[in-house]
């Protein structure tokens, strides 16, 4: 065989098991994994936004995107806020399991249709000057549950409870005539507690409830860094880097990554990174902030997962009212919000899919948020 | 085009090696997939993708697992079919509500134990071995006794003759008495025949009865009357425990009147479901693995669901009004011919009944009642079947 004809056929041979390599990277290499719209040190509005939001600044909620766009943000004074999912499957199933007898219908509804069940709440008060914002967050709690096997049913659980105290901080660190950049900490304690565990029916019938979750606790010390690179220009965009929960003692699971049955949340607790690009257009009929978030893991397997939470996000303020569209491939959102001086209100319609695609249907959900300013 | 070749291999070894698909990664995905099929009621699919996978792996412990519930599912048992015993028990209340539920269903589960099977010997039943050790280590010494209503008959045998050297006077006493003594729980009528040389009177009679009777008697009459009384006291107890069975079953009846209803392709899944389960726990590395009591418990619930359909079958429920209606009404030919299933369910529901600690409170009855089943055939021959049908016949006659 002559070499040309050689290399061709080595180069087709190549080719195919090349073009079978990236189909099969197209399909899903993770186990249970779950995403949360509602992060920790989260805000109404940027769970709006899926997170979103990195490159978005001047708001009162930038700095929980984003602890380098502290600097930007003029706004001092006392706040509370409240976020959580308010109407949804979930909460409808909740109430019906926990409050009223169960029925058969619920019981195939809850097998076939709606297995997983998830609640997220976060509060928190803030205290903010030009120098530092200090927050203290008493709630955050997170619920999963995840029913499984009619035959011998099973609960998968994984619940949190976590309460921090955070102090926020930024400057500038290069103020150009094209180009700026700051650099941004956020610093906190936190109290983390846990169970993510799977106990049968037959379990739930012989042991007590208490008896059956064991929660576990962390806390510790932990930090997230920021960067953002601006520009004065229209089109071109902003930049963003952060990694998030630097030196916390929450690992991400891989056993529970790739367990079936075992939930594993991801970019909530352990550390992580985000790369995001945005842009502020700034009209005489508002503002438009455009923003993509990619979050990902260093020295992962595969990095194929973290493509499915790729977020863009639009939002279009007129100062006293803001309309957002969010979405990633399985989380998409409109919202709404009305802003005062001293009390900022938000409800968003959503279309979720927290088990990235595993359950068939989406989740047809409201969240709605508070804030109130002194 | 070598610069083609080149690039191309780079892209081939970055992607393969970022991209390099790990059998564990396979394997959860595949289990994955097969709790969506179970979950929508798809159990056949499930199956397919059981199957190729056992055939890469026959000791696949998981695989195992998931085909025992996809079996299962095949044989009509899952929460659906089993909804309205769980109404019965849990889902008449809200979940909010359970824990008040719970402390009275932990005295239901101590009522079952002690109705199913005897309990462990009774105070009486000790203190009557204590006894018998007693009587046994007992000095002859230490036994004393006392005689009551003697009656003796005289017999000549011989008179003396002074014409006849060594010629004498012969007495032949047949003497009878009750014996009394402490270690009896009743006095005992006691015989025997006494040779004299002369004509005795009652009071020699009895002071030679009271030097030499042997002692050994009093304490072989002590023994046999205490075990006696111990195989009344089982007796009894068999009986207790029979009626006890009896009103088990009549509280349980809507317990097994509201069980699914399983005809013989369904227990046969059954079958295949328990001893795969049982097979699992084999590559499992220990009991506390959360498939390992998944599996026990399992096996339970489907051991248990035999056995009541078994009794289910073999009596007509329309007809129990009382307890001994599940004698009276039972059909001795469907009960021989559910001996299969009942030893199959009873043999196999072992497990959990150890683990709820129902053996230990039973003790020595509930081993001895598993060593019945494990010598029992698996299918039971002609003669057997006639021998049982007869005995089972007599007990409704008896008691009907």
């Amino acid at each position: 065989m002559k070499i040309p004809r050689l290399c061709t056929n080595i180069e087709s041979i190549l080719l195919k098991i090349t073009t079978a390599n990236i189909l099969l990277l197209a399909y899903p290499l993770y186990g249970f994994e779950v995403s949360h719209r509602i992060g920790t040190g989260t805000s109404f509005s940027k769970a709006s936004l899926v997170n979103a939001c990195s490159t978005l600044r001047g708001e009162t909620f930038s700095s929980k995107c984003n602890p380098a766009l502290f600097p930007y943000s003029t706004s001092e004074g006392v706040s509370f806020t409240m976020t959580g999912k308010s109407d949804g499957d979930s909460i409808e199933n909740g109430r019906e399991i926990i409050f009223d007898p169960i029925t058969e219908p619920l019981l195939r509804r809850l097998f076939t249709e709606k297995n997983f069940n998830s609640f997220t709440f976060e509060t928190d008060l803030s205290f903010k000057s030009t120098l530092f914002e200090l927050t203290y967050s008493p709630y955050y709690l997170m619920a999963d549950l995840f029913i499984f096997n009619p035959a011998f049913p099973e609960i998968s659980v994984n619940l949190a409870n976590r309460e921090a105290l955070k102090l926020t901080t930024g400057t500038e660190i290069y103020k150009g005539d094209w180009f700026n950049s700051s650099l941004g900490f956020n610093l906190f304690y936190y109290d983390h507690l846990y169970a993510n565990t799977i106990f049968s029916l037959a379990d739930l019938a012989i042991t007590r409830a208490e008896n059956l979750i064991q929660f576990s606790r962390y806390n510790g010390i932990s930090g997230d860094v920021g960067l953002y690179f601006s520009n004065e220009t229209t089109f071109f965009p902003d930049f963003s880097f952060q990694a998030k929960n630097i030196a916390t003692k929450i690992k991400k699971n891989e056993l529970r990554q790739e367990s079936a049955t075992y939930q594993e949340a991801l970019f909530l607790f352990e550390n992580y990174y985000t790369v995001g690009v945005g842009k502020k257009i700034s009209t005489i009929y508002g503002a438009v902030d455009v923003g993509i978030e990619q979050p990902f893991h260093f020295n992962e397997k595969t990095n194929q997962s973290s493509l499915n939470y790729t977020a863009a996000s639009l939002r279009y303020n007129l100062s006293l009212i803001a309309f957002s569209i969010a979405g990633s491939k399985y989380f998409q959102s409109f919202a709404l919000e009305f802003n005062s001086k001293n009390f900022n209100v938000g409800v968003a319609y959503t279309k979720d899919s927290e088990t990235l695609g595993r359950q068939k249907n989406r989740e047809d959900a409201i969240y709605s948020g508070l804030e109130i300013n002194l | 085009m070598l610069y083609r070749l080149t690039l191309l291999l780079l892209i081939f070894l970055s992607i393969s090696c970022a991209g390099k698909k790990e059998e564990a990664d396979q394997n959860q995905q595949v289990i994955q997939g097969i709790i969506d099929d179970l979950n929508s009621d798809n159990a056949d699919a499930a199956l397919a993708t059981i199957d190729l996978k056992l055939k890469e792996n026959p000791a696949n412990e998981e695989m195992l697992y998931w085909k025992a519930q996809a079996y299962a599912i095949k044989a009509g048992i899952d929460v659906y079919s089993l909804f309205p015993l769980m109404k019965l028990k849990f889902f008449d209340v809200a979940i909010s509500e359970w824990g008040q539920m719970m402390k009275y269903s932990k005295r239901d589960r101590e009522t079952v134990s002690r109705v199913t099977g005897n309990d462990k010997k009774s105070d009486t039943q000790e203190k009557i071995e204590q006894r018998k050790k007693e009587i046994k280590e007992m000095d002859d010494s230490e036994i004393t006794f006392e005689i009551t209503e003697p009656y003796h008959t005289p017999n000549r045998l011989s008179s003396k003759d002074p014409s006849i050297p060594d010629s004498k006077d012969l007495f032949e006493i047949s003497y009878s008495a009750y014996i009394n003594s402490p270690l009896l729980l009743e006095k005992f009528y006691w015989y025997t025949q006494l040779i004299y040389e002369y004509e005795p009177t009652i009071d020699e009679i009895n002071e030679r009865v009271n030097k030499e009777f042997p002692r050994l008697v009093i304490r072989q009459n002590a023994l046999q009357q205490l075990n006696k009384k111990m195989e009344r006291i089982a007796q009894q107890k068999n009986s207790q425990g029979m009626v006890r069975i009896l009103f088990a079953l009549f509280d349980g009846i809507d317990v097994i009147k509201k069980s699914p209803t399983l005809n013989s392709t369904k227990v046969s899944y059954i079958y295949d479901a328990v001893t795969l389960l049982e097979e699992m726990s084999k590559y499992l590395p220990s009991k506390e693995h959360r498939l390992s009591k998944n599996g026990m418990r399992h096996t339970g619930l489907l051991s248990s669901l035999l056995i009541i359909n078994a009794i289910k079958e073999s009596v007509d429920l329309n007809k129990i009004k009382e307890p001994i209606d599940f004698i009276c009404h039972v059909d001795t030919d469907k009960l021989i011919a559910n001996y299969g299933q009942l030893r199959f369910g009873f043999l196999h529901s072992r497990s959990i009944l150890e683990d709820s600690g129902f053996s230990e409170r039973n003790g020595d009855n509930f081993d001895n009642f598993i060593k019945l089943l494990e010598n029992s055939p698996e299918e039971l021959d002609e003669n057997t079947k006639i021998m049982h049908k007869y005995r089972i016949n007599l007990i409704k006659d008896n008691n009907c």
